[in-house]
């Protein structure tokens, strides 16, 4: 079975007791809507031969009867299949969120977020509406034609040689024309997103347009689309627009070969008038499940596809292995923060542009060492693998001489805290996110490190101090003011080692130098490594990591690397030079 | 952002006649399209009550007559009322939703080029999500009230009229039986409509919400795993999840009601027509035919009676939308335009700028500019240097007239900024921002922006003056390189060339620039310099500058502090004088660790 398929199994049997019910449910309810013409047409041939009121009142109340009974019966369909679909459509967008969760670095890095989303979102729509009408309708097209054509056969079989002729095509038909249809509303919602993301554009860069007396060449633009959207749209009701009066005239064509046929035949006293009038209303039974037929063909060709993009996302595996549980080690609280020969690339292990290259290193308890060098060599790579974002061969990074990869994730991101390039906020409350880490944030605390991070300050400003929403939906932080809650939020952490990964590149020199002077008073055995380019940090480190295209080519104090003049001495000038240059 | 534009959808009245009429008027240049398409649901309707009407002639006529060749007859007739019906339904389709498209079109338009004429403070206040949802969405949801709402209707109330008058025409009697179950019809529809259309808005607003959290927590994953947040997220997810499940559920009970209630309805008028019509037919006071075409008219009661429900919910988006954009429409650009669309009055104060007791203020008594005076005499280049917040990027923004000011004057080329037609003085004066903004397509178009006059060689040739050529990975085709959204794939440095490119190729008289804070490689910082050179030839220059080597090169140099001038004069005039200026220097080469060499621009970035 392939392995979309697989995925879904689990799901259906969980609730195979809905679909059972479901099943059974709709051959009833079928069952009932056949018996109805049957009444009818006893009715009718009675009508013809004379009968009292009273005898058609039975009749009447058998017919609202069944009605009663068969509309409980298709209450129940909806409510055990479709309920079963919402069920499993829940279900599975929460284990597609859990799974997400445990993938590392190069899995986002292949997948972005807006295709992620799309799969969570619009492809398990697609899987709930195969499981969920796309079953339903099925079946019932399945059992409605299964007992309805025996029936008219049995009724007048030449009768119903002449009707059930058109009713493949109908369904044939559907399925046609309803992927010609999708393939254009696709387009068209494609065009739309690409005229949002034009205006948007504009929009954004409005004071660009406004300077340089752009707006007439940006309407002029704006037309082009707009008029491209038009027609795209008209493009798909032209199509559309006769889908369903061409689906009734063909449906009605049915309608009209029992009258004319079955007509005839009760002219020529071959059948009776009760008859003729059931078969119609079979006929008019059959109609809407053959159109649904090429509907369901269609569900099913795009929930398969969709499951197969779910179990793409679902077949991915972390990079970052857990060793089996018997086999893990914990971590001491202090120790040595060790890289052994680490050579790592990106694209797999070995093969590809080597990030980095033979790196050795040991960190001390306490230490405050700095990594530095030009863009490109390594540096942020570092910081990816001591979170532990990528898999490292075997041996090469340990704490307190233990191999990363015979810990849990979990163990070592406690002992190893990252302040990462890019700071980044959820919209919710400062309070939230600078607690992140921990389950309830004392006001104390909070307050502590928000000095710390020289935060409080700013916060002060705010309209509802640490209470205030940031992000879309709050006020809106500066660069600086991001990174220093991001550095806050990994201070709250009961972390030993904290990495500063250019974590104040938007936060100007001298706020810095009071922020990491704070840090090192209170830090004592917790260590700090902080990747950067400023000079006047690097000054601060106790040791220097100098870093060129991936391998490590200095090491030392600033002192000591500018005395020796070596690769460090020459990069550290020109950034001193570029420093004094551009800062100002 | 879709957040926040679910929960503007709040519910107002289904109508308002202001609104509506002011709506009709998009549809005026369209009547005859209106007038057609109206016609021809007059037409649909005569075929709609035909059809039933035809299987009752057959049946009664032929059918009870036992005459075969006479049945012919009805059939080709009932064939080409099918036929005709299908072609006419078709055709008015078609009119309908063109009619919907053109006013949908019409108004976008109408409002996209309404929102590029206001002014900055518009843009300020406004986010950009919001607006896109105005010239979007907005005018989206009004495509149903054009396409489907407003003409429609009158097709679903001919075929009701038909459909009555018809049965009653055939059978009084049996038509007021059979009405009876009509107000049942009703109300069950409009039950579910209201129902239904308020469960399903619960669902779109839960949508957006649980992808608005998708979309954060996977951007933020790497925070999430940092932190070992993994079991939190998950029930948080499972929380939205929860509730977006129920609201779906919720949704399903009443289809799952509904379907079977309009089947029971159906059911009740069958049994009305048999022991109502067939107590007839055995007394013959009512023919076959006519309860053969009663039975198929109840059918067809149906889709009318549900049309109309949904034309409630229709009317009552599309005023809402409606008004949001009609408020959006009737906002005003603050700058209004003067009469002076040419060049400078006289040749004296040709590339002239001057500032004469100029006050400003964004808010109220808050102000930005308190009293500057300065004049910038032709040709000359002045560096305009100060802290953040002092007043620089304002000074930028009233010579452009991007935003007014309260008091005082500003003249360029000698004419009051208020005299001149925006659009003129914008072509006097250029600017470079100091956050370059770049659009996707290539540097070429990034250049041009779209102004067909400039020629590839004039595009060419400003590049090449920049020196943008020279620029690493530049060779070849440089031009035709691609630039992601929003300037991605393009380093700082490079960015900004192409913005000096843009002022190059637009040639203005006058230049504001307002340099960039941001590092960039020492080799870039050369070619900046010298594009700079190229970039001041021939102009009056005022920068907003950062950078030591640009400061030192201007002729003069004004320092602002909260909104004031306080100094004005050379560097070594100004180091002399030891005042603000020489503060700046000193402070920000202290911070550097290194003897004061330095000549600082902000204090903070």
């Amino acid at each position: 079975m392939p392995s979309y398929l697989s995925l879904i199994r689990p799901y259906i049997a969980r609730y195979r007791g809905y679909f059972i019910w479901g099943l059974v449910v709709i051959a009833a309810t079928n069952a009932l809507g056949l018996v109805t013409p049957l009444i009818l047409r006893s009715a009718i041939n009675r009508i013809e031969e004379g009968t009292t009121t009273g005898r058609l009142m039975v009749d009447a109340a058998l017919i609202v009867g069944l009605a009663l009974c068969a509309g409980l019966f298709h209450y129940y369909m909806r409510r055990t299949v479709i309920w079963a679909s919402r069920k499993i459509e829940f279900d599975l967008r929460g284990d597609l969120f859990a799974h997400i969760l445990t993938l590392d670095g190069p899995f986002f890095d292949r997948m972005p977020t807006g295709d992620i989303i799309t799969r969570a979102s619009s492809d398990i729509e697609q899987v709930r509406q195969l499981v969920g009408p796309g079953i339903m309708q099925g079946v019932n097209t399945l059992i409605m034609a299964g007992v309805a054509i025996p029936l008219m056969i049995v009724l007048d079989w030449r009768l119903a040689v002449y009707v059930l002729v058109p009713l493949p095509f109908l369904a044939y038909f559907t399925h046609v024309l309803g992927q010609v249809a999708h393939r254009r509303f696709l387009a068209i919602q494609e065009r739309f997103s690409e005229l949002s993301a034009a205006v948007q554009e504009t929009l954004a860069g409005i004071r660009v347009i406004k300077t340089h007396v752009r707006e007439a060449e940006k309407r002029d633009e704006f037309s082009k689309d707009n008029w491209d959207y038009f027609r795209l749209n008209m493009h798909l009701i032209r199509l559309w627009g006769g889908f369903y009066p061409l689906l009734s005239a063909l449906s009605s064509s049915a309608v009209l070969l029992v009258l004319y046929f079955g007509g005839r035949r009760v002219i020529a006293g071959e059948i009776d008038l009760g008859t003729f009038i059931a078969f119609t209303v079979y006929l008019s039974m059959l109609i809407w499940p053959m159109i649904a037929l090429g509907w369901v063909v269609s569900l099913y060709q795009r929930g398969t596809a969709s499951l197969k993009r779910l179990a793409e996302i679902f077949d991915t595996k972390p990079a970052v292995s857990i060793p089996p549980s018997h086999t893990v080690r914990s971590l001491p609280e202090i120790g040595d923060l060790e890289m052994r020969h680490l050579t790592f690339s990106y694209n797999g292990n070995g093969n590809g542009q080597q990030a980095l290259k033979d790196i050795s290193f040991v960190i001390r308890p306490g230490e405050t060492v700095a990594i530095a060098g030009p863009t490109g060599c390594g540096k942020s790579t570092i910081a990816h693998l001591l979170w532990r974002r990528y898999a490292v061969p075997e041996g090469t990074m340990l704490w307190g001489g233990i191999d990363a990869g015979q810990t849990t994730l979990e163990d070592w991101r406690r002992r190893i805290v990252v302040v990462p390039q890019e700071p980044f906020l959820f919209s919710d409350t400062l309070r939230a996110n600078i607690g992140l880490a921990v389950d309830t944030l004392e006001e104390d605390r909070l307050q502590e490190v928000g000095e710390l991070a020289a935060l409080n300050k700013d916060v002060a400003e705010f309209p509802r101090a640490y209470d205030t929403v940031v992000g879309e939906r709050g006020i809106t932080l500066s660069g600086g003011q991001k990174q220093r809650a991001t550095l806050a939020r990994a201070l709250v952490a009961p972390a030993s080692v904290l990495i500063l990964d250019d974590a104040f590149s938007a936060v100007d020199a001298q706020t810095e130098e009071e922020i990491l002077s704070r840090l090192d008073a209170i830090f004592g055995t917790r260590t700090i490594v902080l990747i950067t380019h400023r000079i006047s940090t690097l000054r601060r480190a106790d040791r220097i990591l100098f870093l060129e295209e991936g391998r490590l080519t200095d090491a030392g104090t600033h002192d000591d690397l500018m005395e020796r003049g070596g690769p460090y001495a020459r990069w550290a000038t020109r950034e001193a030079l570029k420093e004094k240059l551009e800062t100002l | 952002m879709s957040e926040q534009f679910f929960e503007d959808e709040a519910l107002g009245k289904a109508y308002d006649h202001r609104l509506m009429m002011r709506l009709l008027t998009y549809l005026r240049p369209y009547r005859l399209a209106v007038a057609a398409s109206v016609t021809l649901l007059l037409l649909i309707a005569a075929l709609q009550v035909a059809g039933p009407w035809i299987v009752k002639k057959a049946i009664d006529g032929p059918i009870a007559q036992r005459d075969a060749d006479g049945l012919l007859f009805w059939v080709l007739l009932y064939i080409g009322a099918m036929l005709a019906q299908f072609a006419v339904k078709y055709g008015e389709t078609l009119i309908t939703q063109w009619i919907g498209q053109r006013a949908m079109l019409d108004l976008r338009t109408e409002v996209y080029n309404h929102v590029l004429r206001l002014d900055m403070r518009f843009f300020d206040r406004n986010p950009v999500g919001r607006l896109l949802t105005r010239v979007t969405s907005d005018v989206n949801a009004l495509s149903e009230m054009f396409s489907s709402g407003v003409v429609t209707i009158f097709g679903d109330v001919f075929t009701l009229i038909g459909i009555v008058v018809a049965m009653i025409y055939l059978d009084a009697g049996l038509a007021f039986v059979t009405f009876s179950i009509l107000p049942l019809l009703i109300g069950a529809t409009w039950i579910f409509r209201v129902k239904a259309r308020s469960a399903y808005r619960e669902v779109r607003r839960l949508v957006a919400k649980i992808n608005a959290f998708w979309q954060e927590r996977i951007t933020g994953v790497a925070v999430l795993q940092g932190f070992n947040q993994q079991r939190v997220a998950r029930d948080r997810h499972q929380e939205h999840n929860a509730e977006l499940r129920d609201a779906h559920l919720r949704s399903v009970f009443y289809y799952a009601v509904f379907y079977p209630v309009v089947d029971l309805i159906g059911a009740l008028s069958l049994a009305l027509i048999v022991w109502y019509g067939g107590g007839g037919v055995i007394q013959g006071a009512m023919t076959f035919g006519v309860l053969a075409a009663f039975v198929q008219y109840v059918d067809r009661f149906y889709s009318p009676i549900r049309d109309l429900t949904e034309k409630y919910n229709i009317l009552q988006s599309a005023m809402a939308s409606s008004e949001r954009v009609f408020k959006l429409l009737d906002t005003q650009s603050q700058i209004v335009a003067g009469p002076v669309s040419a060049g400078p009055t006289s040749r004296s104060h040709e590339g002239e700028v001057i500032f004469e007791n100029v006050w400003m203020a964004y808010e109220g008594d808050d102000w930005i500019l308190k009293d500057i005076s300065f004049r910038v005499a032709p040709g000359e280049t002045v560096a305009l240097v100060g802290a953040t917040g002092a007043g620089k990027t304002s000074i930028a923004s009233l010579i452009t007239r991007l935003y007014d000011f309260q008091r005082g004057r500003i003249l360029v080329d000698g004419i009051d900024v208020r005299e001149w037609d925006p659009r003129a003085l914008r072509e006097r004066v250029g600017t470079v921002s100091q956050d370059v903004f770049l659009f996707s397509g290539t540097i070429a178009d990034n250049i041009r922006l779209g102004d067909r006059r400039l020629t590839d060689e004039a595009v060419e040739a400003a590049a090449m003056r920049v020196g943008l050529n020279r620029m690493s990975g530049f060779e070849g085709d440089a031009l035709k390189r691609a630039v992601g959204e929003r300037g991605s794939g393009l380093s700082v440095g490079e960015k900004q060339l192409v913005a000096f490119a843009r002022v190059v190729a637009d040639d203005p008289g006058i230049l504001i620039l307002d340099e960039a804070t941001s590092s960039v490689d020492h080799l870039t910082e050369a070619r900046i310099q010298a594009a700079l050179a190229e970039l001041f030839a021939g102009r009056t220059n005022i920068v907003i500058a950062h950078r030591l080597s640009t400061i030192r090169s201007a002729d003069r140099i004004i320092v602002l502090h909260r909104g004031e001038v306080r100094e004005t004069g050379t560097h070594e005039q100004l180091v002399a004088h030891r005042g603000i200026y020489y503060y700046l220097d000193q402070l920000q080469s202290g911070a550097l660790g290194t003897p004061a060499a330095g000549v600082t621009g902000t204090v903070a970035g």
